[in-house]
């Protein structure tokens, strides 16, 4: 038996390992994968109405009718929790996908068409990145009376310039290679070579860098609120419950605490996905 | 200027006081609760007990060797006419007043031994002799002259409330007389109001512009001497051994500064702090400083729902009386956490009736105003009857600090189908909506009140064009109620102005342009330490002299 007739089975079984996600990876789309349908069914799985006061009946602890105990204002800490889910991933997700494809195509253009149109992009992208986000975004929104989608609003704008300045750096890397020098040649317009032939081949970077920007987006979102710039108050909202109930940490620690680790295992999920989803796909264009 | 109005400068400046007091009151108390009953108020509490001694003199002769004190918000100075807001909690241990006001609301002797009213626009008032600043030399009627003069803002002052004085004389070393442009009933209490602090004329003017910051602070007759100031952590006071009441019970005093109620508990459940006099949201205080106890008493201040009375549909008298009968005052006072004093039912704290009537007389004279108890059946009555029986809605705009209850009264409204969402907004914008006339339905704490009826006229008033102005946020404006205020002032007569602010109090309740809500609750917290006589006006009192070990 020659040695390739023995390892060529390992080999093949090692390859059908590694495309399998590992435990972690498969726990946080399995969280994830909660986590989404708790945004889109959430209001109708709440065991109680998350808006329902019962003032007289505030701050009790976990119990088996309240399952996380109640608020200040006597409302149901884990039906809130479910509802909170959903603001907790649309604004994100509106940001990562929004940013994704204006930052997409502004870094595409920039990099591809090099000269005035790279220079007028980029130092307009050095502008806004030169811009403390978050300060900027606490200012206008103070200004303006805060709000859920003013601050996903300001976020996106704000976000785009850092996504265009990667993939920028990413379609500057394609450019010089063979396969555009040989769609010049056959004459293929710009705007095809840029999108079918460079953006499939740095897919990789733009898909890591929106998972990035949601998870960033997702603390910012709760920051904001937590501040009382995000979600309006009463909105049952992760970053809202975490501010509103911060002085129950003594009465009713479990409805501080349990927003908090939400937005944290969100975060960390996402991340942790995103870094997965790079490798895949890097290791897939590899070999291509 | 008609000799039954004040001027604008006046009102502004008593609106401005009520405000600083109410940012420092509120970031003491923050927008808490309450049950009908504060926080226990059975009158055996220490808290609710009347001071026993004389004028000067410790409630408690145990002594102290240090004490340390917590305090929310910062003093970035100590010059009274520049930050009234440091007259509370701390300074008014070290500058002291004329006068003091007791649980009643009537005047007791301080630094004056004597006051009368000459006229129905002279008040004199006569200098206990033997008072001596910390550096030795005599208080005079020169040093109470300097200082009140100083206050009026033609002096560079902020207070706008000595607007009011016409001149201040110093006819002999202990008498000082005060001349008001016209007669004015509430200026009687002023002389024991914290932003009436006395300090000493010859370090003033040796510190020239410095005066009042670290570096120069501020001399006084107090019973603690200031030593030391660090804006951003905290203050330093020492006992005045020469004090005119004897040698103070607590040798040295450490004021730390805290920027919220939770690191505040937190240092005292590290036994960091001894006794924070003024917090916000009790029961969340314990919970966090674990040891310590609270005691709230209920003040004067009024804390109120505000409707538009001049904007559609609020100028429609039944939308306001629906929305009267559909607050549950029991729900909104349970969401505060203990920091509101007890239901009100009424724009003028029965508290500010005391200083007009014997209590039976008071009682008898609000029997006859009307009140809207919490009924949802009546206030969809009401509504089916107005302009939008089939609900509207309609922002409820407030500050930061009401978010809590703002979303139980929103709640509450939209039981009888009119959706008031909560919108909350940064302070300032707050402030300017309501400089701007913007009409908006809103929820308010004053903070610290003065004892005199006259107080919630700052919800009532009106230019000399009849346009509202100061914090009359539901532009209500009928030229009887402008009457009613100008004859309380210059009545002098209490029987008579007892009559007089109940048809004021009959006229409002009637109109309805404001939903009075609670009481605003005073609160301190300490795990070994109480407070005697603490009430509304606590911070118009060296109190340092009220602690007594528990």
């Amino acid at each position: 038996m020659t040695e390739a007739a023995v390892t060529a089975p390992r080999q093949l079984t090692r390859r059908r390992m590694k495309s399998r996600p590992p435990l972690l990876i498969g726990l946080c789309l399995g969280f994830m994968a909660l986590v989404l349908l708790v945004a889109v069914f959430g209001e109708a799985l709440a065991p109680q109405d998350p808006s329902q006061q019962d003032v007289l009946g505030s701050l009790a602890p976990p119990s088996a009718e309240h399952w996380l105990g109640t608020d200040g204002l006597g409302r149901d800490v884990f039906s809130r929790m479910l509802a909170g889910a959903r603001s907790a991933i649309m604004g994100p997700l509106v940001i990562a996908v929004v940013a994704m494809v204006c930052g997409n195509l502004l870094g595409l253009l920039a990099g591809y068409r090099a000269g005035l149109v790279d220079s007028l992009l980029m130092r307009w992208v050095d502008l806004m990145v030169a811009i403390p986000s978050l300060l900027i975004i606490i200012v206008v929104a103070g200004a303006l009376g805060g709000g859920y989608w003013l601050a996903v609003a300001l976020l996106t704008i704000l976000t785009i310039p850092t996504d265009a300045r990667v993939m920028r750096a990413a379609t500057l890397e394609q450019v010089p290679r063979p396969y555009v020098e040989a769609a010049k040649t056959l004459g293929v317009s710009n705007g095809r070579i840029m999108v079918r032939h460079i953006w499939p081949n740095i897919a990789a970077t733009a898909v890591a860098n929106s998972v990035i920007i949601f998870a960033g987006s997702l603390v910012a979102i709760a920051g904001l609120s937590f501040l009382g710039l995000g979600a309006a108050p009463g909105t049952p909202d992760w970053g809202q419950m975490l501010s509103e109930n911060q002085p129950l940490l003594f009465t009713n620690p479990v409805a501080s605490i349990a927003p908090g680790i939400a937005i944290a295992l969100t975060a960390t999920a996402v991340n942790l996905i995103g870094d997965w989803v790079y490798e895949k796909m890097s290791r897939r264009g590899a070999a291509r | 200027m008609s000799g039954s109005t004040r001027n604008r400068g006046w009102r502004r400046a008593r609106v401005v006081s009520c405000l600083l007091g109410a940012a420092v009151l509120a970031a003491c108390a923050g927008n808490g609760p309450a049950d009908d009953d504060p926080a226990s108020g059975d009158g055996e509490h220490p808290g609710a007990t009347a001071r026993d001694v004389n004028a000067g003199k410790p409630v408690s002769g145990e002594h102290v060797a240090h004490l340390t004190v917590g305090i929310s918000g910062q003093v970035p100075l100590v010059d009274p006419a520049q930050n009234i807001m440091s007259g509370m909690s701390v300074n008014i241990n070290a500058l002291e007043l004329l006068l003091q006001v007791d649980a009643e609301g009537n005047l007791e002797p301080w630094l004056a031994s004597e006051w009368k009213q000459v006229s129905d626009t002279v008040y004199e008032y006569t200098l206990r002799e033997g008072v001596t600043f910390w550096d030795g030399t005599e208080l005079t009627s020169e040093d109470v002259k300097y200082s009140w003069d100083r206050m009026a803002p033609s002096s560079g002052g902020t207070s706008t409330i000595f607007a009011a004085v016409a001149g201040i004389e110093a006819p002999d070393k202990y008498t000082v007389r005060v001349t008001l442009h016209q007669p004015d009933a509430s200026w009687q209490y002023v002389p024991a109001m914290f932003y009436a602090a006395v300090y000493q004329k010859a370090h003033a003017e040796q510190a020239g512009e410095e005066f009042g910051h670290p570096a120069t602070l501020a001399v006084g007759t107090g019973p603690w001497k200031l030593d030391s100031l660090n804006p951003t952590s905290g203050m330093e006071l020492s006992a005045y051994e020469g004090y005119w009441g004897g040698k103070p019970p607590i040798d040295r005093v450490s004021v730390k500064f805290f920027t919220d109620n939770n690191s505040m508990a937190l240092a005292m459940r590290a036994g960091e702090i001894d006794i924070a006099p003024g917090i916000a949201e009790p029961e969340g205080f314990v919970a966090a400083a674990g040891t310590a106890s609270t005691y709230t008493t209920a003040t004067c201040a009024t804390a109120l729902v505000s409707m538009p009375t001049q904007t559609e549909p609020w100028d429609d008298i039944h939308v306001r009386r629906a929305v009267a009968h559909a607050i549950n005052r029991d729900d909104i006072i349970a969401a505060t956490q203990g920091q509101a004093g007890a239901p009100l039912h009424t724009l003028i704290s029965p508290q500010l009736f005391e200083s007009l009537g014997s209590s039976d007389e008071v009682e008898a004279a609000l029997e006859e105003v009307e009140t809207y108890p919490f009924d949802v059946e009546a206030a969809k009555a009401e509504l089916a009857q107005s302009s939008v029986p089939d609900g509207f809605s309609y922002d409820l705009t407030i500050p930061g600090a009401s978010s809590a209850v703002a979303q139980v009264i929103s709640a509450q409204l939209a039981q009888i189908g009119i959706d008031a969402p909560v919108k909350v907004v940064p302070d300032t914008a707050w402030f300017g909506m309501i400089s701007e006339d913007e009409p908006m339905l809103t929820f308010t704490e004053t903070g610290a009140c003065t004892p005199d009826p006259d107080w919630d006229s700052l919800f009532l008033d009106t230019d000399d064009a009849g346009e509202p102005i100061g914090l009359n946020l539901a532009h209500y404006t009928p030229p009887e109620v402008k009457e009613l205020l100008n004859e309380g002032l210059l009545e002098q007569d209490p029987a008579e102005r007892l009559r007089i602010y109940t048809e004021l109090s009959k006229r409002v309740a009637e109109d309805v342009p404001y939903v009075p809500v609670y009481a605003e609750g005073n609160t301190y917290a300490s795990a070994d330490y109480d407070i005697v006589e603490y009430d509304s006006f606590w911070m118009n009192f060296p109190w340092l002299l009220n602690v007594v070990p528990r």
